[in-house]
């Protein structure tokens, strides 16, 4: 598989699930890049690769993570990006602008590890057993996350526009 | 958690989907990975060569060095070897010459032992008796 039909098949999820995890388009495609350079190298390893989607969200993962550890160790604290619901607005696309900012308002205020997973599991179409192996968690686990983020998303929905039923 | 509340998010979730990245993002991330790619190949078969040079000179060094080491040993041993043939030689000649000069004679004659050492170098360097030797011994004969 070379880099350009990897790109066709999940560069545009891995990118939208970088802005979403990250909140930055900016950094999002730097990341994506670090990603594909990645990628440059194993082009005789997939082959053996028996779920590229996967693998492939695995390296993207990881490679937010250390991002994100990078950025707390320079900022001290865990914050989000200010931009995070602009970075959503651009990526993301629902019936009407107020809906829009209000999913971008819920889902900043969401746990990361709630966050990824609900990303994963409705705008990935993921199961959770994918879930569980790009996330190295017990199906189970990435299930209860899912479970108590979409609650805790819809008392955000709930709390600021009585919407989300 | 009810259920049913949950459903109910889902669905508003569903509502939403990706919008299309741009365009132009898919050639700067693919230019940009293939061209760092071609950089890092570069680079790699760069230091490939560095190593495998180096690795060549060193085995050139120690072929050279063991050859040297080598001939110098076989030449030391040899020239000792040379030497001590030589002295074995040396010594046997001389016993041989002192067998040929003062066997016959009587060892009591000064003057003809002052005569037949100073005749020595000459042995030495001719390797035969001289004349007036050998007619000498078949006077006494």
């Amino acid at each position: 598989m070379n880099l350009e039909e990897l790109y066709d098949r999940y560069g545009e999820k891995l990118y939208h699930y970088l802005v979403l995890r990250l909140g930055s388009c900016q950094d999002a495609e730097d990341i994506l890049q670090e990603v594909f350079y990645r990628f440059s190298h194993y082009s005789m390893r997939w082959k053996w690769i028996k779920n590229p989607k996967a693998f492939a969200f695995r390296v993207v993962r990881n490679e937010a993570n250390r991002f994100l550890k990078r950025k707390i160790k320079q900022q001290k604290t865990m914050e989000l990006n200010p931009d995070y619901k602009n970075a959503i607005a651009s990526v993301i696309q629902g019936p009407d602008q107020e809906s829009e900012n209000l999913l971008a308002r819920s889902l900043s205020q969401l746990p990361d590890n709630q966050r990824e997973v609900i990303l994963l599991k409705v705008f990935e179409g993921m199961t959770f057993k994918e879930i569980a192996r790009i996330c190295r968690l017990s199906a189970n686990t990435a299930a209860s996350r899912y479970r108590y983020g979409l609650s805790k998303l819809r008392f955000f929905l709930e709390e600021k526009h009585g919407k989300g039923k | 958690m009810e259920k049913g509340n949950n459903k109910k998010t889902e669905e508003f979730l569903k509502r939403f989907s990706y919008k299309v990245a741009p365009s132009a993002m898919k050639e700067k991330i693919l230019s940009n990975a293939l061209r760092r790619h071609k950089t890092n190949q570069v680079k790699a078969a760069f230091l490939r060569k560095g190593f495998a040079g180096c690795l060549l000179t060193l085995s050139i060094v120690i072929a050279v060095d063991a050859t040297i080491t080598q001939a110098q040993n076989r030449r030391f041993s040899s020239f000792l070897d040379n030497k001590q043939e030589a002295a074995e030689k040396a010594k046997e000649e001389w016993s041989m010459i002192k067998d040929i000069i003062w066997g016959p004679l009587d060892s009591s004659d000064n003057i003809m032992k002052k005569k037949f050492l100073g005749t020595q170098k000459i042995i030495e360097k001719k390797g035969r008796l001289p004349e007036w030797r050998e007619s000498l011994e078949k006077e006494f004969e």
